[in-house]
């Protein structure tokens, strides 16, 4: 299924931005609205990560395939 | 401010408790449920923010700056994985009434119970320091209310009758019994509960944003300001950066990796996600909303933090008390004292359910199979153990917040909260690898389990929980500079010489080391026993079995003892009535002397479970079967074949659903069929009526004609005269029936090709020029100056036009009947032609009709019809295949207009093919 691979990939994404080396890119003197730079940067990866998790786990509605639909195969995956 | 009124607001914020979680039990109790709402949910997961989120995250950003939001961003990170892995532990627990960590993996290799005992042995000892951590933070936090400024450092008193933590966690205790202990069901919710501990984070986030808005807005001029004057401070300045995490980023993910596993696997919030849990669909907000709760309360600890440290200068306060010296310092009572209830409230949601899902672990799968085990226990058969449960549990929930008090008493004072709460993460974070890789592999066996946990229990004793005792002074501190008895690489911070890491960091890693290694590797050489394949099997393939089939009894009892065994420790009435609805919802009769069904001692084994735990049911109902219990491969046999149903009957359904669209169509083709047959047959009738009206009249007068010879000739002329007009008409209907089915079969050939509609007009009027003469009826013809341009196909036209002129002419009166032709522009993309005539007009009824086939319009005044009742429906048929409409308008007295519209050439209205529109 679908979601499950989004899930994986999502996870990978911000297991990433959350650590070396990406955050040390971060982690250096500076000022974003007068703010520290890494300061802005985790709480905005944060937002970030957790819309995309809402974005990711949100029903979805397919036009005449009931949602209980689906053989067991299916949700074994997930 | 005066200790009273400290003292009233506590105990009057858990007198509001008590009354949340009354009320939110009645409701459920009427059927009216607040928890099944995934707001409800994500608020209680939320227990996770305790007093350590609270006090502790700012003391913890003093010290390392950002590396306090390690322990927030793990779980959204997990949050993520949850639909993945939480989703699939909460299935499973459902569907086998699990209602704890320790039974989840007592139940997982084989309901063990020793594997149960352990993992709540390991739960109860990383757990306590925990609850003490709450019950300091709440002592602390009293005594900065009490007597801030003073420097007066939080002491333990000598009697404990004056310490108010002790009273606190005698508080807790009564709220926990009261409302966790209301079932003997382990697995029936505990609404009351749920929502005080919602309610709880409600107030916390306020209280904390309180604290937050105040410094930052109100002691300083907004964040911008408040980062700017702290990165004046060389010492605060560091800590915008990462350079002052000890461990650097090694410890960063190690943290990271640790809450991860902690927002699952911690007991509280296990109980809150998983056996609690209302609606696995709740999980796809909870992913989401948790975060962001986390992000929201986090978002001011660092403003807090340096502000604090601006203000107050290092060394004069302690950090973990910063939220709230600075609105005291500010003389701000009221704010600090709401701030002060929300860090309880921190502390008491964490106490009360840690100690409730500790209780429930301690009692199922630690002394209940304990007590089992004993013979005289087991014999005092039929003696009612549901009350004896409970109550048990009820002791366990003061046991357990006394050994919490007294490792606060002993340790608590020496540590900052956030190392307290890092040791309780570490020992939690043994119930990873069992039941993570559990529930994906089936090869984990119960050996491997047991000997992993074991490892990685005593590494984490040996390396977290030794050293706490050091630092609190009842070990000599010789044992972490020079190990034991001098043994260098057995030091507890440098096991084997590696001395780099960080202490936590050094325990996760050799802890979950050798925990990992020992479950794989023994699993990959241990044989599993019948039961732990099972059980291994129905973990893994969760999503993939329904419900239903799981029977693993072979033998028999009666039952009448099964429903004696249940009521042991349910209560006899309500196992009485378990049945009884059993029996209805199945359709089945229960009597007592009947061997139970195996499907019936499964379900009684699982209510078990939710009561006992799932080792301990087993073997209660293993002590009443008379045989055995199946095989693995008797189980799997029984699983497969019912799977091979299932699978079977969907194919079957899903051919039947094929077989019934097939039939649809052949059903509607068929009536399609039944409707063209019926229209042929009606129209070979009347062709045929048609035919032989004229053929009887040729015929009479002919065999008149052959039988008077001697008729004069004037009436001899007369009656050929007939004769010749009669096969005249005749010629003309057959003409008209060949034309018709050509047009209609779409057999006839269209010469389409963009021509002048007046030309046509002219030259049909040409032709019937002679009609018109005969009948004395005058036509006139009105044409445009400018061509009308149109697609068409010339001869059809001519035929449309000439037939609806001699219409037009046969019912007008000779002499004084007039026909009027006109061509005119509609608009751009329109003309019409209008046939008007000034004869006895046509009924509304009849206007409906003339257009279908053989349709004649008989009125008194027309006599016999003059018609063969087909010109106008091949008028019809030649006006649809050029893109237009032909209607009549009349009244009756008043003459018919036959009016017919064409699109222009080039309109969009004729780019198709006519045969297309046929």
């Amino acid at each position: 299924m679908q979601r499950t691979e989004r899930i994986v990939a999502l996870a990978l994404l911000a297991a990433l931005l959350f650590n070396y080396p990406l955050l040390s890119l971060f982690a250096r003197d500076g000022w974003v609205f007068g703010l520290p730079v890494l300061y802005v940067y985790l709480f905005s990866c944060w937002l970030l990560v957790l819309l995309l998790t809402g974005l990711v786990l949100r029903r979805r509605r397919h036009a005449g395939v009931p949602p209980r639909q689906g053989n067991g195969k299916d949700s074994g995956h997930v | 401010m005066s200790e009273w009124l400290l003292v009233i607001t506590s105990f009057g914020y858990v007198g509001l408790l008590f009354a949340i979680a009354y009320s939110a039990d009645k409701l459920g109790d009427t059927g009216r449920s607040l928890v099944n709402n995934p707001y409800v949910y994500t608020l209680s997961i939320a227990v996770y923010c305790t007093a350590w989120t609270f006090y502790g995250s700012v003391g913890r950003a003093t010290e390392t700056g950002v590396s306090f939001l390690t322990i927030y961003l793990g779980p959204t990170l997990m949050a993520i994985l949850w639909w993945l892995i939480l989703r699939r532990i909460i299935r499973i627990s459902k569907l086998y009434r699990i209602t704890s960590i320790a039974d989840f993996i007592a139940s997982r290799y084989g309901k063990s119970m020793a594997l149960g005992g352990l993992a709540t042995f390991i739960a109860v000892v990383g757990i306590t320091p925990y609850i003490a951590l709450q019950l300091k933070a709440v002592s602390d936090s009293f005594v900065v209310m009490l007597s801030f400024p003073d420097p007066e450092v939080a002491t333990t008193p000598l009697r404990f009758w004056d310490d108010k933590a002790f009273w606190v966690a005698g508080l807790l205790a009564i709220f926990a019994i009261l409302f966790g202990t209301r079932h003997i069901d382990a697995t029936e919710r505990l609404e009351g509960m749920v929502v005080a501990v919602a309610f709880e984070s409600v107030i916390k986030l306020l209280a904390f944003l309180a604290a937050g808005f105040f410094v930052t807005f109100m002691l300083f001029d907004g964040p911008q300001a408040l980062f700017e004057q702290a990165a004046e401070v060389d010492q605060i300045r560091d800590l915008m950066l990462l350079s002052s995490l000890p461990g650097g980023y090694v410890n960063w993910m190690t943290l990271t990796v640790l809450s991860m596993l902690a927002i699952v696997f911690l007991p509280r919030q296990w109980q809150v996600t998983v056996v609690e849990n209302v609606n696995e669909d709740h999980l796809r907000t909870a992913a989401w909303l948790f975060p962001l709760y986390l992000l929201v309360i986090n978002l001011f600890v660092l403003p807090i933090a340096f502000a604090g440290m601006i203000y107050f200068g290092e060394g004069t306060v302690n950090p973990d008390s910063f939220v709230l010296a600075l609105p005291l310092a500010e003389g701000y009572d009221w704010l600090a004292l709401f701030i002060y209830i929300g860090g309880f409230s921190a502390a008491t949601g964490m106490v009360i359910v840690a100690t409730i899902a500790l209780a429930i672990m301690v009692s199922n799968d630690l002394v209940v199979p304990a007590l089992l085990r004993m013979r005289g226990f087991q014999l005092s058969a039929n003696a009612d153990l549901s009350r004896f449960i409970v109550n048990l549990r009820r002791v366990i929930i003061c046991l357990i917040l006394l050994l919490g008090y007294g490792y606060y008493l002993l340790i608590a004072d020496t540590y900052a909260l956030v190392s307290i709460g890092l040791i309780s993460f570490v020992a939690v974070a043994q119930f990873a690898p069992p039941i993570l890789i559990g529930i994906f592999w089936k090869g984990a066996s119960r050996k491997g389990a047991m000997a992993g946990l074991i490892a990685g229990f005593i590494l984490w004793g040996y390396t977290l929980l030794l050293p706490s005792f050091v630092d609190a002074g009842l070990i000599s501190r010789a044992l972490l500079e020079h190990g034991p008895l001098g043994v260098g690489w057995l030091n507890p911070y440098g096991l084997f010489g590696l001395t780099d890491l960080d202490p936590i960091t050094h325990a996760v890693f050799w802890s979950l080391f050798a925990n990992v290694g020992l479950l794989v590797g023994v699993s990959l050489f241990a044989r599993q026993s019948d039961i732990e394949r099972i059980q291994g099997a129905l973990f893994v393939d969760v999503f993939l079995r329904s419900e239903r089939d799981t029977r693993f009894w072979e033998g028999t009892a009666t039952v009448g003892d099964l429903q004696d065994l249940l009521g042991r420790f349910i209560g006899q009435e309500r196992a009485r009535q378990t049945f009884a609805s059993y029996a209805e919802e199945h359709g089945i009769a229960l009597s007592e002397r009947d061997h139970a069904r195996p499907e019936l001692v499964g379900y009684a084994e699982r209510l078990l479970s939710g009561s006992i735990g799932s080792a301990s049911a087993r073997v209660m109902v293993s002590s009443i079967i008379k045989g055995e219990a199946l095989s693995f491969e008797g189980v799997m046999e029984i699983l497969d074949a019912t799977s091979r149903a299932i699978e079977y009957s969907r194919r079957l359904e899903q051919k039947s659903r094929e077989l019934e669209k097939a039939t649809d169509e052949l059903r509607r083709a068929n009536e399609r069929l039944k409707e063209l047959d019926h229209l042929k047959d009606e129209f070979v009738s009347m062709v045929s009526h048609e035919l032989r009206t004229p053929l009887t009249s040729i015929r009479a007068f002919g065999e008149i004609l052959l039988s008077n010879p001697e008729l004069d000739a004037e009436q001899r002329k007369e009656f050929l005269q007939v004769v010749v007009k009669e096969s005249e008409r005749l010629t003309r209907l057959i003409n008209q029936v060949l034309d018709l089915s050509k047009i209609e079969s779409g057999a006839a050939e269209w010469h389409l090709e963009t021509l002048d509609l007046n030309q046509v007009v002219h030259e049909a009027a040409d032709a019937t020029r002679q009609i018109f003469n005969d009948t004395r009826v005058d036509l006139q013809v009105h044409l445009p100056g400018e061509p009308m341009i149109i697609k068409g196909d010339h001869d059809r036209l001519i035929q449309l036009v000439i037939n609806l002129l001699s219409n037009a002419a046969k019912f007008t009166d000779a002499d004084d009947g007039r026909v009027d032709l006109m061509v005119k522009p509609v608009d751009n993309e329109w003309l019409e032609l209008r046939v008007q005539d000034n004869g006895p007009g046509i009924s509304d009824a009849e206007q409906r009709k003339i257009f279908d086939k053989f349709h004649q319009v008989s009125s008194q005044q027309a006599g016999k019809p003059k018609g063969s009742g087909l010109g106008l429906a091949i008028c019809k048929l030649i006006m649809d295949a050029h893109w237009g409409d032909i209607r009549v308008e009349s009244q009756p007295g008043e003459g018919a207009t036959f009016i017919c519209e064409f699109p222009t050439a080039g309109g969009e209205h004729c780019n198709l093919d006519p045969e297309e529109k046929s």
